[in-house]
């Protein structure tokens, strides 16, 4: 049985977008909230994470901002933007299409 | 010919630990995107180098008393100079002397100064792997500073590179220190039983603070599972 699974290759930035549709967040957050909303399926690690809201940043897809967290600890905190957003639709739509196809594929006959 | 965009370099997944009944230990390595010397410290952890500063843990009585015991176990002396890193920077932030260095060292010293824990941190570019921890046999002893100050290692317990001892919780050597071009770094933190809660909160937000300053992070596990 698959317990756990490290995020398949090209759906990162979408399971990230949409984390933080959901809410605002710093890494440790949205890494668990990922987990969260997988039911325990999705493990994103540090090393794949904050390259990605780096990148997100860089294309306009995020801001960040520091504060400390609700214990305290001082984090970097990620908001989507409307850019962002835009992203996220894009990538909802790409997947649909992808997994509609393997369907297809796999129940073919 | 290769181009330096070509070059991986390989970080350490291993430490070998000895057996010790007080050490709690949090070992990773850290990649930069650009030089440290060139990593802007955001103004949010400048202020987080403040002792009354927000922060996850405070420093009391109980763990600076574990951290001294720890070093004593090997039969050093951690008092006068010989004291934790930790202590002087709790010295320093009280006299108002901290401050920032760059981003890596202040991410670095302000986790270290909440936690009560101290954090050596060694330069991968200029340290050779297999890396041990270990305690120094007596009569070891390494330069720490530039003026070529040398620190009496000798039963203390220290980070070994293959070279011998090149850091521990009072003073990491001048040999494997990091500078302003540092790209990749080993941490350290030295914790100690009774504490281990403190000890994966230190490490998790001092983590987090580097991923969030651009770097990555992969943990380096203990080959003999003697802790960590």
């Amino acid at each position: 049985m698959i317990k756990s699974l490290d995020v398949i290759q090209g759906t990162l930035d979408l399971i990230i977008l949409k984390a933080l549709a959901l809410e605002s967040g710093h890494g440790w957050g949205i890494s668990d909230r990922i987990r969260e909303m997988s039911n325990d399926v999705f493990k994103v690690g540090q090393g794949s994470l904050y390259p990605a809201l780096h990148r997100f940043e860089q294309r306009g897809w995020v801001t960040s901002y520091w504060k400390p967290s609700k214990n305290n600890r001082l984090a970097r905190y990620y908001q989507l933007t409307a850019a962002g957003r835009h992203a996220l639709a894009q990538e909802i739509e790409s997947w649909r299409f992808y997994a509609e196809a393997v369907e297809r594929v796999i129940t073919a006959e | 010919m290769l181009r330096a965009s070509q070059f991986h370099l390989v970080h350490p997944t291993q430490i070998s630990v000895d057996p010790h009944p007080l050490l709690r230990v949090a070992v990773f390595s850290t990649s930069f995107p650009v030089a440290v010397g060139d990593l802007a410290t955001p103004p949010a952890l400048t202020d987080a180098l403040r002792l009354d500063a927000p922060a996850p843990l405070e420093r009391d009585e109980g763990v600076r008393g574990a951290v001294r015991d720890l070093l004593r176990h090997g039969g050093y002396k951690p008092t006068g100079r010989g004291k934790p890193a930790s202590e002087y920077l709790v010295r320093a932030a009280t006299e108002g002397a901290l401050g920032s260095i760059n981003a890596a060292v202040d991410a670095c010293n302000a986790v270290s100064l909440h936690s009560g824990l101290p954090i050596s941190v060694v330069d991968l570019d200029r340290a050779t792997a297999p890396f041990r921890i270990g305690i120094a046999p007596d009569g070891s002893s390494y330069v720490f500073n530039a003026s070529g100050q040398e620190i009496d290692v000798g039963g203390l317990l220290c980070l070994f590179d293959a070279e011998g001892a090149c850091a521990n919780a009072v003073r990491d050597s001048q040999r494997t220190k990091t500078r302003a071009e540092t790209r990749s770094t080993l941490s350290v933190v030295w914790g100690c039983v009774g504490f281990e809660e403190r000890l994966a909160i230190a490490e998790r937000w001092y983590r987090e603070l580097l991923g969030a300053l651009g770097a990555t992070t992969e943990p380096v596990v203990s080959s003999t599972g003697a802790v960590a």
